[in-house]
Order: structure tokens, then C-alpha cells, then sequence
């Protein structure tokens, strides 16, 4: 019974997504709110590829900035200048993403926790100086235009579109989290010596959560430029790094509704409070440092210890002999 | 020839700045085990603090120095109390991540309230001619002055009583604790030295740059690579590294390119520790 | 039948020796007890077995195959299983998980069989979860299944360490101090355990400090001090040797 509980909870939530635009649709901003919530996903899946790398493997990346703009990017370029199908560009995106985080992971998985962190941002911001320095390849600040086909001009068109992809990520995200391979991250993570002497070997393991990793924010990275219809050489920008490991610390690393609940959320409440301007970022900083220190699980994670605990609590009065 | 000496003497005057962010750096991360990733901000809060002694307050630049390195002293204490004491004994990347909530905090503060580049006027604002090149004076006060600041550093650690005990505490903390020397006071202390340090660099170079938001980002990429590369805790490592990158950066902008210069050191970082993870001086593994 | 062969191990660490020249053999089948004082290196022997160190001179043989200088990783699917002096856990995870991650060496599904639900996914999964729960009832953890393995009372949890060297099926398990800061009781536990650890076929090398347990337990003792081999034999023979009185202080009971 309680299987078919959760699963109606997430066809709730579901049907909720699908609904949304037209309910949105109805009022005046209704369509500035559905692009917003379009990123937002779309900085979701970004979220949820840094989630398989530090939340589940304990590699914390500051590189995910720089595979998104090349994800959109390399998406932009196939679509335009090489002239593919945009459905043919996508998946070739991801795998090239793919090839090159595979490529990065190689020299720099070798360190470890904060040096891998630096490495990463290192890597973000030579790819940021490239892009802006070398426009053949850019088009520096003007840009890449991106022809969308012309069923996907709508702005709910690609709303969603993106929840589809969103949805996928998740599933593969669950997928993994939950199967043996899912056990070699997080064993990997928690506790990397005992791993290796439990016959994990951890560099590969590493590599092949990274290369997912990227993989997966390829994806988001070529959804970005679909639902903008270019690309600018700010999208290699290293401060992504930053934000998308906001998202998933607030929302909660090591669960599947932490990223998205952080990216979604933040991202609007970020978008909202536009008018402050730069000091967004101060509380955006403050509360990770409160976060950290006093609930870093996020508040996913955090609910889900509250809700844990609870239940134990629970579980004992029931004991309580006669 | 004398453009080539010309380019060096910058090369050191550059890596005079690195080197007193890294060793600060070198101080913090070998002592306390603390990736303070803020560190560059702290030195930007420096040099706004310059800014607002000096060209508003009308005070004068050399007693500014000494405010700053003051004031930044305490900042640094504070830091460390607020923000990585209740972190102590948590993994390492804990600490990463709150300072870069420090850093998004401080950096939009700035940001918030200034963000247009500013300039300092330099105290002496004159050239000097010698040995058949022509160089600002400021350059030779960065390069003079941090020399006079490492060998002070030099001096505490080996000399007075304080810093007997920071160096103990880097070699044992265990030791040390059991010996009775106060790992509270200890960090308070290091990170007061380490952001002093910072406040040095931040004065001696803001005549020269502008002032702005980001000017600590960077920099700390390269102190953190300085120390990395140099050896984890070893402040022979953090001396050699900074001024040996300052010079390869001032040759490279001057006979390749300006554009990449920054990428060059990052470059540099990630081949050396696909070559050798271990850094090239030893010490601490980044492994 | 020899097991495991270890010729002439020598490791320095700066202008230490910490193990000098050391040989020995285990023999299928046996419980092995290394001892000596501390700092006479057994635990960095024990590294240099399982692939955390590796050593300046000398050979490490497993039934025949060199392994010497071998992964740790590459050690631990060749048979040999360990645990630590200060216990080594997933703290966090429950302790059915550590469990899993213990046997995963064993399993081969990838990221693929993940992803697309393979049989070989779902029969891998099944027969670690048969293989988690034999291992927890021979190890008597089945009540603590669902714990932590950080939340377990100290005694549990060198239990679990041995549990998780057990589960990956390994031919020769290597326990360093497994009654370390453990009751009188609690020790008698654990030496239960390591009989019916040996009574199933898996060969026993423990690293001791509490002769009267070793003395009733162990089939051979080799003995260290200052990183060299000061005796090796039976029990009886090993305790009346002038050396391991000497080192011992006469603590030495028979």
C-alpha cells in the first residue's frame, strides 16, 4: 500500500507540472513565469549531474559551469554551423561532454576534496577565458544564434520539452543511485580507503561518475541554449560552478528531490527578487554558509533526517513494555 | 636586453603580491588544515579599505598600511570564529564550501554598494631610472616592502614565542594541545598573521591595479596553485612558487599574449599535477 | 597447503625500519597470530600484504601468484580481505549497505545493468542480498541490520568490520587488534567468531596484544620486534623462546 502511495505522490506532482503553464497562461506575466520556470529545470538537470558526482560520490566539481556552456555550445555549433538535426545534435552533444569531462577527469580526479574543487575551478576558468577571447569560436559577447525547429518556437513548446528531459534525468539519476553501481559511488564517497580495501577500485569508479556527470549537464547545457536561442560566451561563466553547487547544497546533495527543489526554487526566488540586485548574492552566500554549518544535508536531506528521526521516535513509544 | 630586465623586475614585483597571499595561505592550510578559499576576498576588503582611508579620509598611505593590516587582522579573527570554527573536524570540503559562501557574501557586498573600478594614487609617483631600464617607483616599494614583511614573518615564526608555537602546532597538533598550547588562540593568531599578510599585498598593489570586485578571485586560484604546486605547508614552497610564477607570467604577457595570462597558470597547475600529484616540494599530499 | 608467503619484506620510512627482512608462511586453513610489542610493525606488515604500502625489498606470494606492489583493490579481489586497527566502516550507512558495498567486488553490473534493469542487474542484486544476510546471521549483527554502522555499540562494530571483510568471500582474511578496547566477554565473542570464520575454510591472520586469547586460538605465532622476526613456531614453542620473553617481559603465559 505504501508503494502506491509515493508513486501517487509523484503522479500528483506530475500532473501538477503538466498543468502549470495553462494555469500560468491565464494571468498577466503568466508567460515571463513559464521561460523562468523553464531555466529553472533546466538548471535542475544541471543540478542533478553535480548531485551523482558530490552528492554520491564525494567529488566536489567546480567544473559543471564550464561543461554547460560547452554543452551549449557544442549544441549550438552542431545545429549551426555543422547543419545537423536538432534531435541528431543532442544525444552527440552529451556525448561529447561526455568525452570531454572524461578527458578533464583523467589528470585531475587524481586529487582530492578541496584540491579536486580547485583543480575543477581552474579548468572553469580557462575554458571562461578561451571562450572569451577567442570569438571565431564563440562569437565572443554577441554570440551563436540557435535555429530552433518551428514546432518548438513556442515558449510552452519548450517548457515542456524540458520537463520531459527533466523526468529522464531523474529516472537515470534513480536508477543509478539505486542499483550496485549506485553502492560503489556512495561507498566511495563515505569512506574511500575502505572502499579500495573492500576491492573498489576508486579511480575508475570516480572517472565514470564524472563522465556521466557530465553526460548529464551536456544535456542541460544544450536544453539552455534551445530555450534561448543562443549562446553568449557568459554561459562558460565559472560563477555557474558556484550557483549550481548552491542549488544542490540547499536543496540537499545525496537525494533526487534536493536538486531540483534547490535549483527550481532558488532560481525563481533568485529571479524574484531581481530588484535588489547584487544583494541577492550576499544572502545567496550567507545562507550557504548557515547551510553548511547547520544543516548540511540541505532541506531535503534535512527533512529527511527530521522525518527519520521522528518515526524512530515514534517506533520506541510502540516498545514501551506494559 | 634592458625590456627583458625590465619585464623581470615586474615579474618579481608581481610575484612579491603572490607570494604574501600564498604564504598567508601556506600559514592557514599548514597549521589549521583550512582551505581558506576566501582569502583572495579578504585581500580585495583590503584594498577597498585602502580606497576609503586613503581617498576619502584624506589619511596618509603609509599610515593606511598600517590600519589596514590592522583592520584586517581582526576581520580574519572574525572569520575564523564565525565562519570555520564550527567547522573544525568536518571534512575538509565543508570548509571549501563555506568559504565560498564568504566569498559570494563579500563579493557582493562590494558589488552591492560599488561596483565601478576605483583607483589609489600612488604615494611617490615617480620613475627611476637605473641599470639602463625606467621603473615606477610603487614597483620597487611592492618588491622592497614584501621582502621586509617575509623576513619579519621569518623572524616571528623563528624567534618569538608565538611563533615557536605556531610552527609546533604545524607539526603536531596533537603534540602541541597536549603541551598546552591553545589551538583556539592558535587560529585566531594564524589567521590574523595570514590576513595581515594579505592587507600588505592588497596596499602595495592597489596604486598600481584598479580596485575592483573581482580582484581577489583570481588570485587566490593562483596562491591556492602557488601552494599546491609548491608543496602543502611548506613556506620555502610558497616563496619560491610566487615569485618564480610572477616572472613566467610577466614574460609571458610581455612576449605571448596578454589575453591568456591567467590561463597560463591555471594550465601550468593542472600538467604538473597530472605529472607529479604530489606537488614539487612535498609536504602535505593535495593526493 | 601455503597460503600466503611472505619473503624477505623490508619497508623504511625515512631512517626507520619499520619491517626488516621479514619471512614467513600462513597455511591454508590456519589462524596465524603475529605479535611483538607496539611499534614492532605488524600493522605496517599488514599493509605491506594488502597493498596500502608498498615495500623497499621482498616478495609478497598469494597461492603462487605474486602480488607484491599490487592495488589495494587488485589485493582485495585476489582473496585477501582486512580490517583496521582503529575500525574502518561506512559510519553512515546502515549497516546492511556496508554489507553490499563489502561483496561488490564480486558482482560485475555496470553502469548499463543500472540503467536498463538487466537480469544480470536483478540476479546480482538478489544473491548479495542473500550473501548480506548470511553473513549477518553468522556474525550475529542481524538485529543492527538497519543501523548505522556508526551508531553501533563499540564491540558490534569490530563485529561489522569482520562482517565486512567476510562478505566478499575472501580466502584469507588478515584482522588487525579485532578485540582492541573490547570487554572480557565481548573478547570471548569475537573468539568464537574467528573459529567459525576458520571452521568455514577462510584463513585466519590476527595481529594481537592478548597472549592468554592468542594462546588458545592461534595454530602458529610469529613474533616481531623493531620490525624483525624474533620467532616463529607453535604456541608452546614461540612463548618459552628467551627473545618473546624478553620482549614481552616475561609477560608470556602458556
Amino acid at each position: 500500500m505504501k508503494k502506491y502511495g509515493k508513486a501517487g505522490f509523484y503522479l500528483l506532482l506530475l500532473a501538477g507540472a503538466v498543468v502549470l503553464p495553462l494555469l500560468l497562461n491565464m494571468s498577466k506575466k503568466g508567460k515571463y513565469q513559464i521561460i523562468t520556470l523553464t531555466l529553472a529545470m533546466v538548471w535542475a538537470i544541471a543540478t542533478l549531474s553535480l548531485n551523482l558526482v558530490l552528492g554520491y560520490t564525494g567529488q566536489a566539481s567546480l567544473a559543471h559551469g564550464a561543461f554547460l556552456g560547452i554543452g551549449a555550445y557544442t549544441f549550438a555549433i552542431f545545429v549551426e554551423r555543422v547543419g545537423l538535426n536538432f534531435w541528431l545534435a543532442l544525444p552527440l552533444t552529451c556525448l561529447f561532454t561526455a568525452f570531454l569531462g572524461a578527458l578533464v577527469g583523467l589528470p585531475s580526479l587524481r586529487t582530492k576534496g578541496p584540491y579536486f574543487a580547485i583543480v575543477t575551478l581552474c579548468f572553469n576558468v580557462i575554458v571562461f577565458k578561451v571562450f572569451e577571447n577567442w570569438k571565431w569560436l564563440s562569437g565572443g559577447l554577441q554570440g551563436q544564434k540557435v535555429t530552433i525547429p518551428s514546432y518548438l518556437s513556442e515558449y510552452w513548446a519548450r517548457y515542456y520539452v524540458v520537463l520531459a528531459f527533466l523526468i529522464l534525468v531523474l529516472l537515470i539519476e534513480r536508477q543509478i543511485v539505486k542499483s550496485l553501481l549506485g553502492s560503489t559511488f556512495i561507498a566511495i564517497r563515505s569512506n574511500e580507503n575502505l572502499a579500495e580495501a573492500v576491492g573498489i577500485g576508486s579511480f575508475r569508479n570516480k572517472l565514470l561518475s564524472f563522465t556521466v556527470s557530465c553526460f548529464l549537464v551536456g544535456l542541460a547545457g544544450a536544453l539552455f541554449a534551445m530555450v534561448k536561442g543562443s549562446v553568449d560566451s557568459t554561459v562558460t561563466n565559472y560563477l555557474y560552478s558556484f550557483y549550481i553547487l548552491i542549488y544542490l547544497l540547499i536543496g540537499g546533495a545525496a537525494t533526487l528531490a534536493g536538486p531540483v527543489v534547490g535549483a527550481v526554487g532558488l532560481y525563481y526566488l533568485l529571479d524574484r527578487i531581481k530588484s535588489i540586485g547584487e544583494f541577492r548574492y550576499l544572502a545567496f552566500g550567507l545562507i550557504l554558509i548557515v547551510v553548511i554549518i547547520y544543516l548540511p544535508r540541505g532541506i531535503v536531506g534535512g527533512a529527511r533526517q527530521l522525518w527519520d528521526w521522528g518515526k524512530r521516535q515514534y517506533n520506541k513509544r510502540e516498545e514501551v513494555p506494559e | 636586453m634592458s625590456f627583458f630586465f625590465n619585464q623581470v623586475i615586474i615579474g618579481i614585483q608581481l610575484g612579491s603580491q603572490y607570494v604574501l597571499v600564498a604564504l598567508g595561505l601556506t600559514l592557514i592550510f599548514g597549521i589549521l588544515d583550512i582551505s581558506h578559499f576566501a582569502h583572495g576576498h579578504m585581500y580585495m576588503i583590503g584594498a577597498y579599505l585602502l580606497y576609503i582611508i586613503v581617498v576619502r579620509g584624506g589619511v596618509n598611505y603609509w599610515l593606511a598600511l598600517v590600519v589596514c593590516m590592522a583592520a584586517l587582522a581582526v576581520a580574519g579573527v572574525v572569520v575564523e570564529r564565525a565562519v570555520y570554527r564550527p567547522l573544525r573536524g568536518q571534512p575538509q570540503i565543508n570548509t571549501f564550501i563555506a568559504a565560498i559562501g564568504l566569498i559570494l557574501f563579500l563579493e557582493a557586498l562590494v558589488r552591492g554598494i560599488q561596483p565601478k573600478a576605483l583607483s589609489v594614487p600612488k604615494p611617490i609617483d615617480k620613475n627611476l631610472n637605473f641599470l639602463g631600464t625606467s621603473m615606477e617607483v610603487q614597483r620597487l616599494i611592492v618588491i622592497i616592502g614584501a621582502i621586509f614583511f617575509i623576513v619579519l614573518l621569518q623572524l616571528f615564526i623563528k624567534k618569538t614565542r608565538m611563533g615557536t608555537a605556531i610552527e609546533a602546532m604545524a607539526q603536531d597538533r596533537e603534540g602541541a594541545a597536549l603541551v598546552g598550547i591553545s589551538v583556539n588562540r592558535m587560529s585566531a593568531l594564524t589567521f590574523a598573521v595570514a590576513t595581515a599578510l594579505a592587507a600588505v599585498a592588497a596596499v602595495l598593489m592597489a596604486p598600481l591595479a584598479f580596485v575592483s570586485p573581482e580582484m581577489g578571485s583570481v588570485l587566490i586560484l593562483k596562491a591556492f596553485v602557488i601552494v599546491v604546486i609548491g608543496g602543502l605547508g611548506s613556506m620555502k614552497g610558497a616563496i619560491v612558487g610566487g615569485y618564480l610564477l610572477g616572472i613566467l607570467e610577466a614574460l609571458a604577457i610581455a612576449y605571448v599574449s596578454s589575453a591568456y595570462k591567467d590561463v597560463f597558470a591555471f594550465g601550468v597547475l593542472i600538467i604538473i599535477l597530472a605529472i607529479r600529484p604530489t606537488g614539487l616540494f612535498g609536504g602535505r599530499d593535495a593526493v | 597447503m601455503t597460503l600466503l608467503k611472505v619473503d624477505g619484506l623490508t619497508r623504511r620510512f625515512g631512517g626507520l625500519i619499520a619491517v626488516n627482512k621479514v619471512d614467513f608462511e600462513i597455511s591454508s586453513g590456519s589462524i596465524t597470530a603475529i605479535i611483538g610489542p607496539n611499534g614492532a610493525g605488524k600493522t605496517t606488515l599488514f599493509n605491506l600484504v594488502s597493498g596500502s604500502v608498498t615495500p623497499d625489498e621482498g616478495k609478497v606470494v598469494l597461492d603462487g601468484k605474486d602480488i607484491t606492489g599490487w592495488n589495494p583493490h587488485n589485493v582485495a579481489r585476489g582473496g585477501i580481505a582486512r580490517t583496521f586497527q582503529t575500525t574502518a566502516l561506512f559510519e553512515e550507512l546502515p549497516v546492511w549497505v556496508n554489507l553490499v558495498i563489502g561483496r561488490r567486488m564480486r558482482t560485475r553490473s555496470g553502469l548499463w545493468d543500472a540503467l536498463l534493469h538487466t537480469p544480470r542487474a536483478v540476479r546480482e542484486k538478489k544473491e548479495t542480498t542473500q550473501r548480506v544476510m548470511e553473513v549477518l546471521s553468522f556474525t550475529g549483527l542481524g538485529g543492527y541490520a538497519d543501523q548505522p554502522a556508526g551508531a553501533l555499540p563499540q564491540e558490534a562494530q569490530k563485529r561489522l568490520a569482520i562482517a565486512v571483510a567476510l562478505v566478499g568471500q575472501p580466502r584469507l582474511v588478515l584482522l588487525d587488534e579485532p578485540t582492541g578496547g573490547v570487554g572480557l566477554e565481548e573478547t570471548d565473542n569475537i573468539i568464537a567468531l574467528i573459529e567459525r570464520i576458520r571452521a568455514t575454510g577462510v584463513t585466519v591472520c590476527v595481529i594481537e596484544h592478548k597472549m592468554r586469547m592468542i594462546m588458545n586460538l592461534a595454530d602458529r605465532i610469529v613474533a616481531l620486534n623493531f620490525g624483525v622476526k624474533i620467532a616463529e613456531g607453535d604456541p608452546q614453542e614461540v612463548c618459552q623462546d628467551p627473545s618473546v620473553i624478553e620482549a614481552y617481559l616475561g609477560e608470556c603465559i602458556a
